[in-house]
């Protein structure tokens, strides 16, 4: 089993490597590359099993679009046959149709019919809890930009908190095994259901590492974003 | 604007005076009030010959302290808030505080820390004479987005003060790499190699990819986490030439040699053996210096200068050491480079990790993501005998630490805070070091204590 990390020079934000950490540890006998933005992605050649990219500094979204715009018809075709790919954070903003900058606007790569629009003046802070394939999502967004212009392709429902925009119901993008979302955690680490279902689609299902402390946390993290009165937006402090 | 000016400076001063009567001197309230009915309030209120902010992820508030009691020490009579209020009501407070209530400044200097979020708005009014930028690393992602982010707001607040002296760290190539518009107005400060370790086993990488040509940078050293001297092998670009070399840093004798542009050579004792406090001290040796104080006066100033108590404090029982340390929570970065001071010490250690955001906020639900920016890797070996954690998030923190190859019988992670003493066990430890947020300073120094009666205690059960 091959394992691709994208990027890493760039993905160094929000706790992200957690997931790369979760991947290596949980499937010891994988191969895993990392390819820098001068290399050519490993997915072209057809013997990757995962794809994994997650958060980056909002100034570097151009660079990481235009790494990866040549092997577009690549990425496609990697989506179409199955191949399983992941995209945490504001990584899903670079497969939408364009972001849209204060001063100005960067084509996305153009697999989803969102958009994107930062803006500093605002960040948006809030708790998640979401259903997909009746797993229960628990996560958090912390982010510059929000997604709008369509729900189309919606990877989770959102239950509580927002969506791709404040009025969204859906949260995320899903083609095929191609799962982007813009929920920080890290993602994998903080939903051990869903780790199980994504290592399930690669074939390599099996008890996690520390798997009893990981649902306890992901336990009482669930117990309270199901009360009631669950409060999903965050402030900057608190 | 005149009416408006006065109406909040009086009404700010009349509050202050109130709650000054009550005893409660460390509440920014009516530096708030002012800020209200004066939203301009510190763009007209007179300023004294020396006006020093500092500002920056970490480092400001030490940085501040020893600038203030600095200039104390050589007798100029200095407005500074030793509480740490970095926002404009702070600000407005501070300045009332250093003018009569006609205006008049009656302070030769006032010394305050910037936020950096806020610096814009409030250094462009301000207009500070001197603005050190002790160096930007990530910070909480949900305050202060990413780092670039910060510095653009910093930058933004340079350049709104064109005749401010600027001091940068020139080993910190996020702030380092910023532009002030007069070249003679900023000084850079340095460190030659501090450390043969190889720094690059961090999960923390902020400054990857030279911000001109996009191609991965080299460093030549590193000292913690992107400070230190890296080159740019696409563009040639590089970190800016010192004007302050901390050549040597003793960490045990807690001794600092500065070499100047001009040659002017010199050693310092500072109160500190961390890399960390030796780059603050270096800002407020470059500090000193621009302000005209000769070396003869500046070596035994620095020397007399003490880093805030509240950061760093230890009792010793019966041959064991307590310590309160500072330990930002919500952030890699501040954590990280505690981890990797801690793990360079040589002894046995017991930690004790007061770092919930519950603290600051008790309704609060904390987010975990931060916790794997931290190198807790770094504890992973022998001389880490246990690590306590509470709260909300104990299991997250639990989980992180197994994957950081902490072994599972060294942890306690329980729900509550109140109940982690009783996971102490003084077996085979020669330190012990309480970790506090910020925000629980006091409930810190309540542990030390605790954990001292404790100790006391089992030592006198056997």
């Amino acid at each position: 089993m091959k394992i691709e990390f994208l990027y890493p020079e760039l993905v160094t934000l929000y706790g992200e490597n957690g997931n790369r950490e979760f991947l290596q540890k949980n499937l010891p006998d994988a191969e895993f590359v990392s390819t820098s933005l001068d290399m050519a992605p490993a997915f072209i050649t057809g013997t990757v099993d995962l794809v994994y990219i997650g958060s980056m500094i909002d100034n570097y979204f151009g660079l990481a679009i235009e790494a990866l715009r040549p092997y577009k018809d690549a990425l496609k075709a990697y989506i179409d046959s199955g191949k399983v790919f992941l995209a945490t954070g504001n990584a899903m903003d670079l497969f939408g149709k364009y972001i849209q900058f204060k001063d100005k606007r960067v084509e996305g790569l153009g697999l989803f019919d969102y958009y994107s629009v930062e803006d500093t003046s605002f960040r948006h802070n809030s708790w998640f809890l979401g259903k997909f394939e009746g797993i229960k999502i628990t996560a958090f967004r912390s982010t510059f930009t929000r997604q709008f212009g369509s729900d189309a392709d919606p990877f989770i429902k959102v239950l509580g908190g927002s969506g791709r925009n404040d009025k969204s119901k859906v949260e995320g993008a899903r083609l095929n095994n191609f799962y982007a979302t813009s929920l920080l955690g890290p993602f994998l680490i903080i939903n051990p259901p869903f780790a199980h279902y994504l290592l399930g689609l690669l074939g390599a299902d099996k008890p996690l590492c520390f798997e009893e402390t990981a649902v306890k946390a992901y336990q009482h993290r669930l117990a309270w974003m199901e009360e009631p009165d669950a409060r999903f937006v965050m402030g900057a402090l608190g | 604007m005149k009416f408006r000016f006065y109406l909040a400076l009086w009404a700010g001063k009349f509050i202050d005076w109130l709650l000054k009567l009550k005893g409660e001197t460390r509440d920014d309230m009516p530096g708030s009030v002012i800020f209200r009915i004066c939203p301009d309030f510190l763009k007209y209120v007179a300023k004294p010959p020396i006006v020093a902010a500092a500002t920056g992820t970490n480092g400001k508030s030490t940085v501040t302290s020893l600038i203030a009691d600095g200039l104390k020490s050589l007798g100029y009579r200095t407005a500074f808030l030793d509480w740490g209020p970095n926002l404009r009501s702070g600000h407005c407070l501070l300045m009332a505080r250093s003018v009569t209530l006609f205006n008049h400044t009656r302070v030769d200097a006032v010394v305050c820390e910037a936020d950096e979020g806020s610096s814009p708005y409030e250094m462009s009014r301000l207009q500070p004479t001197h603005y050190i930028v002790c160096n930007i690393c990530r910070d909480s992602l949900r305050r202060n987005g990413h780092p670039l982010y910060i510095r653009d707001q910093i930058q933004d607040a340079i350049s709104k003060c064109p005749n401010t002296k600027v001091i940068l760290n020139a080993d910190d190539p996020i702030s380092g790499l910023m532009k002030v518009t007069k070249p003679e107005n900023v000084r850079y400060f340095a460190m030659e190699k501090t450390t043969d370790a190889d720094i690059s086993n961090t999960v923390l990488h902020d400054f990857t990819i030279c911000p001109n040509c996009h191609k991965k940078v080299v460093y030549q050293h590193r000292h913690y986490l992107q400070m230190g001297h890296f080159t740019c092998p696409g563009c040639g670009l590089s970190s800016p030439v010192e004007d302050f070399d901390g050549t040597y840093f003793d960490p045990e004798a807690r001794r600092l040699t500065v070499k100047e542009k001009d040659g002017t050579e010199y050693t310092v004792s500072i109160d500190s053996s961390s890399v960390f406090n030796a780059f603050n001290y270096l800002s407020v040796i470059a500090f000193f210096r621009w302000i005209g104080v000769s070396v003869d006066r500046l070596v035994p100033l620095i020397g007399s200068l003490k880093v805030p108590v509240s950061r760093e404090e230890v009792v010793e029982v019966d041959g064991i050491k307590i310590h309160t340390s500072m330990c930002k929570g919500q952030t890699g970065s501040s954590a990280s480079v505690v981890m990797r001071h801690l793990s360079q010490i040589p002894t046995r250690k017991e930690l004790v990790l007061l770092v919930n955001e519950e603290y600051a906020n008790p309704k609060a639900h904390e987010t975990p993501s931060w916790l794997w920016d931290v190198d807790y890797e770094l504890l992973a070996n022998d001389r880490l005998t246990r690590i306590l954690v509470g709260g909300d998030m104990s299991e997250d923190y639990h989980y992180r630490f197994l994957m950081a190859g902490i072994p599972e019988e060294k942890i306690a992670a329980v729900p509550k805070d109140s109940d982690m003493l009783s996971h102490l066990t003084f077996d085979n430890v020669d330190e012990i070091y309480v970790l506090h947020e910020v925000d629980a300073v006091t409930e810190a120094k309540h542990y030390q204590e605790a954990i001292v009666q404790k100790l006391k205690e089992a030592r006198h059960e056997n």
